[in-house]
């Protein structure tokens, strides 16, 4: 019996049960006797978030093209379902066939935030796996990551053998292939993994000797063993012909994106300073109308879906939205299939724009202005006017919208109390507008303003910069609420996530002890605030004297060596320090749509 | 042209998992895939005219449900349970289509076979549901209201099968519907704690106890 058919009699125990058995629409079934590599894509996070997640269909898919590859898919449990099978003695199991994770050759884990570091122990551990890489050996499947998170990865380095850095559709696949051969040859772990290692784009965490200096920053990260000095990042530069899910998996449980998500471009060409994502997906590639066109309806015709969602860091920047959407609109139209554009800047939202995609939900609209005042908004690079927002919350309104969701951060380089009134201000020149554009207000208005807490992110020009502490963070967010008017809707979120945040992103490899000890002393789903619980987290690093506030409340000098100085983005450090310098000047910086700040990678 | 075709279908091992709503989302998608002529609600938020009769519960195994559907065109109903099987998930299984049929809301009885693991003599299942009372706490928009359950109860018998019991019980599908979890519970609060079950639905009746319709 598989471990999945000896839970299931219990199943009904625990909330949401279809979370944990797998069999959707297109998931891939393959006999394991005629393949010769069997993966475990694992998400550590929920079934729900972890099905909304384009990674995963992306790679699932390539790698179930490859005949003697089957890649089925594990996510972290609840705790009530971590319970059950803790209690039933029952190892953690893969969705498609309810095999054992232990009994497979590689798993394979993205690691999307850094809050979920305790999740990806967790899997290791219900899997009944050691959780340090160094404590693995021949009987054990090899533990591979990827995703955002691989490009500061240091305190999450003990517990994974290699990872790959960057776009993951040619290295997956390289990787894979390496891994039949070497099963095939007969290869040990060690060779192995020394093979990957002259793949471009993986890191071994095993080949880098780690020095301290007395004031425990870093004195050097030294590769051993003839392993690169620099790992630098994969870049897919073709992405109108690299590989896409014709047929996406289809939960039948309801996930956090139901929809059919189809990626536009990828990078970013506006150079937010703050912004994480837009630095280390550069630079921005793009695929053409036509293919969008038959992505879509193949993924429409396959999965039944009854939306899509245009996807990308920027999707009003795609310069073939409106090719696209004439094309996709009457397709739609007839089918009932919903067009969806997430996270539209405020300067592209017009009525034609909303016209063309033929929306006709009305029911939100969010804009980031990222802070409230012009200044803030210039240091940071977000190159938002406000009187684009007013015009664009204009039109929104004057077409029907009754509601509008603001969303701004706490703690940015620079900020001030003045520029903290000013989220106030604007929020309320926003209401202020409604009451204007809107003759019948009869049925009212939602403005909602939310602000989340900056946390300045390696390969970025703040990298350098001390984080606000929560408490100082908190006296923020009051000014703001004292400010904002009754009318406006005022969220903020809690500080202490984003503080836990920050260390987990720029901590070095010590901080791996830290999360073995938070994860045994029951720290689990920290992303989920039901969950979260800061003081655990201090017990572990007084426990392993660790200060977290080493890692995150210290400036730091661009000369210090950095945990992650020796994995590359393509973007050059002097490029990150001219932009930090223009920070401080709030000097904007040109777009790569307009114009090129030299970055350091190369657009095609 | 509107016509209303009604399904008659299983749904079994893991799909028995699926909630009420993810089972109407998953026969959305299929009958999407099949291209038929569907017929929509009207509005902004157009979406498929699309009913179930008597929301199963999650967990609870079926081979007798019914669902029904709107199209606009005639449509080859021959030929519509296997491009329905070909598109639906493991664990659904549609036997037969046919054009409308009797109004769900006729349907008051529901029997269920309850197959449980538990070493119970079957007189003392028999004796506890057929007792005067048996109170169990039932949800009640959002309230724990206690209920005696045994007046939902309608017909009860236990057998041994092999090393399991069988219970097969007719209960109330309206005013109000009885979940068969409750008869799990009460079994696991007045005789068996660790008791296992697996239920299945086997036929729907109407007021008269005969049954419902004549599809399979």
């Amino acid at each position: 019996m598989t471990p999945y058919q000896r839970i299931e009699p219990f199943l009904t125990a625990v909330q949401k049960p279809a979370r944990y058995t797998g069999g959707e629409v297109n998931s891939v079934i393959k006999n394991p006797q005629n393949v010769k590599l069997r993966v475990a894509f694992c998400f550590p996070d929920t079934y729900e978030i972890g099905m909304s997640h384009l990674g995963l269909q992306i790679l699932y898919d390539i790698i179930n093209r490859m005949p003697d590859v089957w890649c089925e898919r594990a996510f972290a449990p609840w705790e009530d379902m971590r319970s059950l099978l803790l209690r039933k003695k029952i190892p953690l199991y893969a969705l498609e066939s309810g095999d054992a994770l232990a009994d497979f050759d590689v798993l394979a884990f993205t690691l999307q935030y850094e809050l979920c570091y305790t999740n990806v122990l967790s899997i290791l551990d219900l899997a009944g796996l050691p959780l340090r890489s160094a404590e693995r050996d021949e009987r054990h499947p090899l533990v591979i990551a990827g995703g955002p998170c691989a490009y500061h990865p240091e305190p999450i380095a003990d517990f994974i053998d290699l990872f790959a850095v960057g776009d993951g559709e040619e290295v997956t696949a390289e990787l894979m292939e390496l891994f039949v051969r070497a099963k095939q040859d007969g290869l040990t772990r060690k060779e192995t993994l020394a093979e990957t290692a002259k793949i471009p784009g993986v890191y071994l965490p095993s080949l880098y000797r780690v020095t301290y200096k007395e004031d425990g920053t870093l004195a050097s990260t030294e590769p051993v063993g003839g392993a690169p000095a620099v790992v630098t990042k994969r870049i897919v530069r073709d992405l109108d012909h690299a590989p896409y899910p014709a047929a996406p998996l289809t939960p039948a449980t309801e996930v956090v994106h139901d929809r059919v998500m189809l990626e536009l471009f990828r990078g970013c060409a506006r150079g937010c300073r703050f912004c994480q994502a837009g630095y280390i997906a550069r630079p921005v590639r793009s695929k053409t109308p036509k293919t969008l066109f038959r992505q879509a309806v193949s993924a429409v015709e396959t999965t039944g879906c009854d939306e899509i969602g245009l996807v990308s860091l920027s999707t009003s920047d795609y310069p073939g939205l409106e090719e696209l959407c004439e094309a996709l609109a009457p397709w739609c139209k007839p089918r009932r299939v919903n067009l969806s554009l997430p996270s539209l800047r405020a300067d592209s939202f017009s009525k034609e724009l909303i016209e063309r995609t033929g929306q006709v939900r009305k029911s939100g609209l969010t804009f980031a202005p990222e802070a409230g005042s012009a200044r803030l908004r210039d240091v940071i690079n977000k190159n938002l006017r406000e009187e684009d927002l007013i015009a664009a919350c204009t039109t929104a309104f004057s077409n029907g919208w009754s509601g509008v969701k603001l969303y701004f951060m706490l703690g940015l380089p620079t900020e001030t109390d003045d520029d903290l009134r000013e989220i106030a201000a604007l929020s309320g020149r926003v209401y202020q507008l409604w009451r204007q554009v809107v003759p019948d207000r009869g049925r009212g208005v939602r403005i909602t303003a939310s602000a989340s807490c900056f946390v300045p992110k390696p390969h970025t020009p703040f990298q350098w910069e001390p984080m606000v502490p929560p408490d100082e963070l908190l006296r923020r967010a009051g000014i703001v609420r004292n400010g904002m008017r009754k009318q406006v809707t005022f969220h903020w979120h809690e500080p202490d996530a984003s503080f836990l945040e920050c260390v987990l992103s720029r901590g070095d490899r010590r901080v791996g002890a830290v999360i073995e000890r938070a994860y045994r002393n029951g720290c689990r789903m920290d992303g989920w605030s039901e969950c979260f619980s800061l003081a655990k987290w201090r017990d572990a690093f007084a426990e392993e004297g660790l200060d977290p506030d080493f890692y995150a409340l210290r400036r730091r000098e661009v000369t210090e060596v950095l945990p992650w100085s020796h994995i590359s983005s393509g973007v050059s450090v002097a490029h990150l320090i001219r932009e930090r310098e223009k920070a401080y000047g709030a000097q904007t910086s040109v777009n790569c749509i307009d114009g090129c700040e030299g970055c350091g990678l190369t657009c095609s | 042209m509107q016509l209303t075709i009604r399904l008659a279908y299983h749904k079994t091992g893991r799909a028995r998992f699926l909630s009420h709503l993810d089972t109407m989302r998953v026969f959305s998608r299929a009958l999407t895939r099949t291209g038929l002529p569907l017929r929509f609600t009207e509005g902004f938020n157009p979406h498929l005219i699309l009913s179930i009769a008597l929301p199963l519960g999650v967990g609870v195994e079926s081979i007798t449900e019914r669902l029904d559907f709107g199209v606009t065109d005639n449509v080859s109903l021959g030929r519509l349970p296997g491009m329905l099987n070909a598109a639906l998930p493991e664990g659904f299984f549609v036997t037969q289509a046919v054009m409308g049929g009797r109004p769900a809301s006729q349907i008051s009885l529901a029997t269920v076979e309850i197959l449980a693991d538990s070493p119970v003599p079957p007189e003392t299942v028999s004796r506890l549901f057929q007792t005067s009372a048996v109170v169990m706490k039932r949800n009640k928009k959002k309230e724990q209201i206690p209920t005696d359950i045994v007046p939902f109860i309608r017909d009860i018998s236990c057998a041994q099968l092999g090393d399991k019991l069988l219970v097969t019980a007719t209960l109330t599908a309206r005013d109000p519907v009885l979940n068969p979890e409750y008869l799990a519970e009460a079994w696991r609060t007045y005789l068996d704690p660790e008791a296992a079950f697996l239920f299945r639905r086997t036929a729907l009746l109407d007021c008269d106890g005969a049954k419902f319709d004549s599809l399979q």
